[in-house]
């Protein structure tokens, strides 16, 4: 996670326990902040297809999905008004209430493809549980309860992803539809756990807030992900990472 | 909006009870592609009340004994 906004004013630090380590707060800030919008919007972009779902069922899966989503962002934002700086990011609510947002650019926009919800159910959702799971044995409880009821929540929102790849991935236009989203998402999906060695994550780690560094993060994504996607015919080489476009901040890729 | 490719489906009939001691409800079904697909839709469909415990079976698999009317 960034430390870049290691420039906020501290204050009342007597009534937080956390951490006294400045580049672990600004980080913990940006953590905080990064999943609750991620959650935010991909809870908002699928609500934007609940009227095209596939089926009865599949749409009102589809609505819990977007309605369980917003739930952990609307879980995430209050911890913001817990720490001990000012000028923290505010929550949204309609997406609009601050121009800054921390998601992922395939968030950023209505998707216009059934292909894009489905890549990002499968690439994007499984990817913020990952960092879920690492928060579990954060020294920070109020994080740490909200992160544990997120990884249970999930695995109904793997199974109807899983079901719906399956869906695309029976037909060779299908499939190669949804490739192409996937080709378009994983690579700022995988850039997403940041770079090898970053400062933020590591200050996270020495002070027991997060229990993985970058690279485990990543290499847990891929080893959950990839041969789900591989056993229907979908392709997950990647290239170079454009970390020449990457915005550590918001963490996303410009 | 765009193609969805959704496979066939078939019935899977939904059961579940509240309490333990209580008898087993057919509560309802689901059209699905898949035992699992049919594990979510069910899930989230009948939520109606928190189950102990929750099955879908298909319904061609159900063997039907008695059948009046």
């Amino acid at each position: 996670m960034s430390a870049s906004e290691s420039n906020l004013d501290r204050v009342v630090p007597e009534d937080w326990s956390v951490t006294d380590d400045d580049e672990a707060l600004a980080a913990l800030v940006n953590l905080i902040v990064v999943l609750a919008d991620n959650k935010f919007f991909l809870g908002r972009r699928i609500s934007e297809w609940l009227p095209g779902g596939p089926s009865l069922e599949s749409a009102v899966a589809l609505a819990a999905i977007a309605q369980e989503e917003l739930g952990h962002a609307r879980a995430l934002y209050p911890l913001l008004e817990e720490m001990p700086l000012v000028d923290t990011p505010g929550p949204l609510q309609r997406g609009a209430e601050r121009e800054r947002k921390y998601c992922l650019d395939c968030l950023a926009e209505p998707w216009e493809w059934w292909a894009e919800v489905v890549a990002a159910l499968i690439l994007v959702d499984p990817a913020l549980t990952i960092l879920f799971r690492a928060l579990e044995d954060a020294r920070y409880d109020d994080l740490r309860q909200r992160a544990a009821r997120v990884p249970s929540e999930e695995r109904f929102h793997r199974k109807y992803a899983e079901g719906r790849v399956r869906d695309l991935a029976r037909t060779d236009q299908g499939r190669e539809t949804l490739q192409r989203r996937i080709d378009g998402m994983l690579p700022e999906v995988l850039m997403w756990f940041g770079p090898s060695g970053e400062p933020g994550v590591a200050a996270l780690k020495a002070q027991g807030l997060i229990n993985s560094d970058n690279d485990e993060m990543r290499a847990a994504f891929q080893t959950d992900v990839f041969p789900m996607l591989e056993e229907n015919g979908l392709r997950v080489e990647v290239g170079e990472l454009p970390w020449k476009r990457w915005n550590n901040l918001q963490r996303k890729v410009e | 909006m765009t193609m969805k490719g959704e496979r066939d489906q078939e019935y899977y009939d939904v059961f579940a009870r509240r309490k333990a001691d209580e008898p087993l409800e057919h509560i309802g079904t689901v059209g699905a592609s898949d035992p699992s697909d049919a594990e979510v839709f069910a899930f989230k469909l009948y939520d109606q009340w928190k189950w102990t415990e929750q099955f879908v079976a298909r319904r061609a698999d159900i063997i039907e004994v008695v059948r009046t009317a």
